[in-house]
């Protein structure tokens, strides 16, 4: 029984392959940046 | 009624909006169309994600009207959406709005709250109203200028609640100081991971909970209505009852009500206001590990969520006894981690006294 399965179809998803690669970038730019300030505001806040 | 709960109440509001106009706008942009998710998609991460940079830069700079600025922003967003083509600028335009709105709403709560809940809680809670009355109205059929005004309305609320910011006799890097709600001799960045780790569970548990009871807006209405109501109470509990017992408690009862709640809506109700009350509590664990930087603590609530309900874009449970046993486990595993990190309850209840 496959209860884990695939929500969005793989056609649709090979349509949106562009957005999404875009999307990962942002998002690990955006991770980057503010894990930079979380470290900056632990050592400040010592 | 002391000035967080006033500053709670007002931003209850300012929230509520907020979400109205974003789904309302959300369920415009899908219409029919198949690829039609991905937009969803980039709403949670551009709305959740830079609220972490957005929120220190609050931090640093609290004086600058950001709620109002975000209300202007996404009451702009939906001129973009009547009269430019491409969708994406005006979701853009609308997340940047709403990312402004909501560390404002965090940081004006957070800053007058002496340390407790209650404010931040109901603040948040406005949202599950504002999701559900959007997608309504998107769906009657509603046109955009009535929502319009209804979000500039709040603007005037927005330069009124964050005076309250400014009246406080606490200078601002020291207005967080008295949240202390994470066990001593625990690694600060252990305390962030785990907690962020708690919020990004209970966002793919959320998508999971069995409610084949729902099949009418009334029960969506009702749905949502329980969401608000819990994640209210879980800051005015934790702030009466207990920090930790509330965390606790909560989460015990509410894995087996969800479970059972798949045919029951009754059950299932209360297993989601029970489920929906450790928002406030993620929060206030984030914030007591950097006090210094409220915006930036409430930031990191909305990337753990951002991390759990991504992976519901691409994998869901299909059957109920899956999303059962991933809920109790989920569960466990969100007990394990809050005994590592949340201390001894420590009550204090003299704001209640003085109403």
């Amino acid at each position: 029984m496959n209860e884990f399965v695939w929500h969005v179809d793989p056609a649709l998803l090979s349509m949106v392959e562009k957005p999404l690669a875009v999307m990962g970038i942002v998002f690990g730019v955006l991770s980057g940046i503010i894990v930079a300030l979380v470290i900056y505001a632990l050592r400040r806040s010592k | 009624m002391n000035n967080n709960l006033k500053s709670g109440l007002l931003y209850f509001y300012i929230h509520f909006v907020t979400e109205v106009i974003c789904f309302f706008m959300l369920y415009r942009y899908t219409g029919t169309r198949p690829e039609i998710w991905i937009l969803f998609l980039s709403y949670d991460m551009l709305a959740f994600v830079p609220q972490g940079i957005i929120g220190f830069i609050s931090d640093r700079f609290p004086r600058i009207p950001m709620g109002s600025i975000g209300l202007m922003l996404m009451a702009f967003s939906a001129l973009l959406f009547k009269y430019v083509s491409n969708p994406f600028i005006s979701l853009v335009v609308l997340c940047l709005g709403n990312c402004l709105v909501h560390v404002n709403g965090a940081e004006t709560t957070l800053r007058t709250s002496e340390g407790k809940l209650s404010g931040s809680a109901i603040f948040v809670s406005g949202g599950s109203f504002g999701v559900v009355t959007g997608r309504l109205l998107a769906k009657s059929g509603c046109a955009f200028w009535p929502i319009i005004i209804l979000v500039l309305s709040a603007v005037p609320v927005t330069l009124y609640a964050q005076r309250y910011i400014s009246d406080e006799a606490v200078p601002y890097p020291e207005q967080c100081r008295k949240f202390n709600y994470t066990k001593p001799g625990v690694a600060n960045w252990l305390l962030i991971i785990l907690a962020v780790a708690i919020v990004a569970v209970r966002g793919f548990m959320g998508y999971g909970i069995p409610t084949s009871w729902n099949k009418t807006a009334v029960q969506t209405v009702l749905l949502f209505s329980f969401m608000g109501v819990g994640k209210a109470l879980g800051g005015i509990a934790a702030d009466r009852a207990g920090f930790r017992r509330t965390a606790m408690v909560s989460v015990v009862i509410a894995a087996p009500l969800l479970m059972a709640g798949d045919r029951f809506m009754a059950v299932s109700l209360v297993g989601v206001m029970l489920f929906s009350m450790t928002m406030a509590i993620t929060l206030g664990l984030l914030v007591s590990v950097l006090p210094g930087t409220p915006g930036l603590a409430f930031g990191l609530t909305t990337i753990g969520l951002f991390l759990g309900t991504m992976p519901v874009f691409f994998f869901k449970f299909v059957t109920v006894p899956a999303n059962c046993i991933m809920i109790a486990l989920l569960s466990c595993l969100c007990l394990g981690f809050m005994e590592i990190i949340i201390r001894k309850d420590i009550i204090i209840r003299k704001d209640f006294d003085d109403e």
